[in-house]
């Protein structure tokens, strides 16, 4: 009790919590930029933290963090492009609506489910962490691969139209993720002579390419520009949702959270692909799923709950075990390394109040990103009051430069073009982007716990069915793919 | 159901290409291990197999025959296309050979005249424009994020 008292008080000073708002705002700002994210700004901030006090320093590169994850579903509400990974199911429902006129609604839905999904998962974070940590270290190399699986299946199951289309763009990004050097035996596959892919393809530009560079060409050339604009005068008031809103979403958000919080403690994953997986459980769970895509607020509510309920998720392990739950935790165990504090189980009973103050700050900063977004919610749609000539060359030039930005090499700029080719083809031949995607994400971490659960056990492949957990995985996925083909056919029939 | 058949068939042939090539990873001996080729496998033949359903489901999905399939792209689409292909291809080996600020202002000055289709918008504006962005890209980028933009081999 003492260790949290301390921490609290040394978070809910002046000398805190003044630089924690600004990285709230430079947070959001880097989510909302495509191409750029709240890794990125943790990773620059990371060096200006070196002489300031361990809790200070700390607090402010999680505001920073908090504000890139929450900051992501803007763009992705305005133009459709999201910001982060964390924010890709988010353009699905909040671009439509935006685009019908109702953009303060789709802001408020994310505003509301940004600050549920961080505010209560910082909250068990810090009741429970040291609970849940025990579980999490039962999970293997056959469990996190079949969850993986599970994932990408639960995702491929929301193209009903042609689950092949699905199932292909899905085995594409699984390609795509082997370019580079294998994980174990680091063998060179796919590299085409180029030093460049030694590395695998970058996320970054990968995205920017598929979302942001496909969406702005496309529009163009279907001249899908008709943008309605929301005229706010006196109209909205407070977040522009209703109460009975909130209300049909409670159990919508109550799974989101949980699923986010779930994938956002284990190691290697996090928001990015829990926003999916909570969009294509709440888009199986609607009464109305063929609204889903078309302007759906319970998309939002599902997408933002779930990655903002990552964020939590991703402070467990790294406060209890030393072991981060995506790149940004990462990023922030080598900054408690550098303030001289040593990341791991010991954490706990070394600098008990270190742990608390990141809780606190976490708490906090969901605090700041709340009024701070409330406070430009009238504010953001003016964007798309300017000129659409004006406004897409912009974000292109954005995009480069962040695909610049993010490996700072010229290279990147070709991957983003390729991909934004890629995708225009895609989009063309009618294949889903988000399998895609998800199985590129996963790829590695897929690849790496198949051979290694397949090296640490005698059973082979039977080994990821007789682990009780990893069959429970791997048969929701084969259920959520058969499912959908049963009911279709069981339709036709009536 | 045409654009069905070509999308599977495209999807098989790569699938094909991709699994003759995972083919030729070797395998560790002697070890539980099953190697760097097996994932790429697994990608290559769910690509094939994906790639058959979707050519032999085409025409399954409920059209009527005598409806006529669109063509993917109209003419004058395909035409925006090539045009805006061609200025973000020219942008990124402009930024290579040239760096950031002139082949930024040229970009901009071409994407906003071809994203303003039909409507005349003044040069002056256009360039205008196309500088200020420029800069105000810089400045964030040099002085408040501290990354370092593309100076091109040529300077």
């Amino acid at each position: 009790m003492s260790a949290f008292l301390t921490a609290l008080s040394g978070v809910m000073t002046p000398q805190c919590l003044l630089p924690m708002l600004a990285c709230c705002v430079l947070g959001i700002i880097f989510g909302a930029l495509p191409g750029l994210s709240g890794t990125i700004g943790v990773t620059l901030l990371l060096p200006l933290t070196f002489a300031m006090d361990s809790n200070i320093g700390m607090s402010m590169l999680i505001a920073i963090w908090v504000g890139g994850v929450s900051g992501g579903f803007i763009s992705a509400t305005l133009i459709g492009i999201p910001g982060t990974t964390s924010s890709i199911a988010t353009c699905y429902d909040a671009y439509p609506l935006s685009k019908k006129g109702q953009t303060t609604k789709a802001l408020g839905v994310g505003i509301f489910a940004s600050f549920i999904g961080t505010f209560f998962s910082c909250v068990i974070a810090m009741l429970l962490s040291p609970y849940i940590a025990k579980v999490a270290v039962l999970m293997g190399p056959w469990e996190i691969f079949s969850l993986c699986i599970c994932a990408i299946v639960l995702v491929v199951s929301m193209s009903k139209d042609n689950i092949y289309k699905g199932l292909g763009a899905a085995s594409m990004g699984l390609l795509f993720s082997s370019v580079g050097m294998a994980p174990i035996d680091a063998y060179k596959r796919l590299t085409f002579g180029t030093y460049n892919l030694y590395g695998g393809i970058d996320r970054v530009g990968l995205m920017l390419g598929l979302f942001a560079v496909c969406i702005v060409v496309m529009n163009y050339v279907k001249k899908d520009n008709d943008y309605v604009i929301e005229d706010t005068k006196g109209r909205i008031h407070g977040l522009g949702i209703t109460l009975g809103e909130i209300k049909s979403n409670l159990v919508n958000m109550i799974r989101s959270f949980l699923i986010g919080l779930w994938i956002g403690f284990l190691p290697g994953m996090g928001a990015g692909l829990s926003n999916m997986v909570a969009y294509a459980q709440a888009q199986s769970a609607s009464k109305h799923p063929e609204t889903f895509g078309k302007g759906n607020i319970e998309g939002i509510f599902a997408s933002e709950t779930s990655n903002n309920a990552s964020v939590g998720g991703a402070l467990i392990p790294m406060s209890t075990l030393g072991i981060p739950g995506d790149a940004t935790t990462a990023v922030l165990l080598g900054g408690l390394i550098i303030h001289g504090l040593e990341p791991g189980p010991l954490l706990f009973t070394n600098a008990p109040s270190t742990v608390y103050c990141m809780y606190i700050a976490a708490i906090v900063a969901a605090v700041f990103v709340f009024a701070l977004q409330f406070a430009g919610m009238r504010l953001f749609p003016k964007i798309l009051k300017i000129p659409y000539h004006y406004l897409y060359p912009t974000i292109l030039v954005f995009c480069f430069v962040g695909a610049f930005s993010s490996t700072n090499n010229a290279f990147n700029i070709w991957v983003m073009l390729f991909f934004g080719a890629f995708g225009i083809l895609m989009t063309l031949g009618g294949l889903p982007r988000s399998p895609f995607i998800l199985a590129f994400v996963l790829g590695k971490m897929i690849e790496q716990n198949l051979r290694r659960g397949l090296s640490y056990s005698e059973k082979g492949v039977l080994s990821f069915l007789t682990r009780p957990v990893s069959a429970v995985f791997l048969a929701v996925a084969l259920f959520s793919l058969v499912l959908p083909i049963i009911r279709g056919r069981l339709k036709r029939k009536t | 159901m045409k654009k069905d058949r070509i999308v599977g068939g495209v999807m098989a042939a790569a699938g094909l290409g991709a699994a003759a090539y995972a083919s030729t990873i070797p395998a560790p001996t002697g070890s539980a291990d099953p190697g760097s080729g097996l994932f790429p496998m697994i990608g290559a033949v769910g690509l094939l197999l994906c790639g058959c359903g979707t050519f032999f489901s085409a025409g399954k999905s409920g059209r009527r025959p005598e409806e006529k399939e669109k063509p993917a792209l109209s003419k004058e689409e395909a035409k925006r296309l090539g045009w805006v292909s061609a200025i973000l291809v020219g942008y990124g080996v402009m930024l290579y050979l040239i760096g950031f600020y002139i082949s930024s202002v040229l970009a901009l000055y071409a994407l906003i005249t071809v994203f303003s289709y039909e409507k005349k918008i003044a040069f002056w504006k256009k360039l205008l424009f196309s500088v200020v962005v420029t800069a105000g890209v810089w400045l964030i980028f040099r002085y408040l994020l501290l990354v370092m933009l593309p100076s091109g081999i040529l300077f």
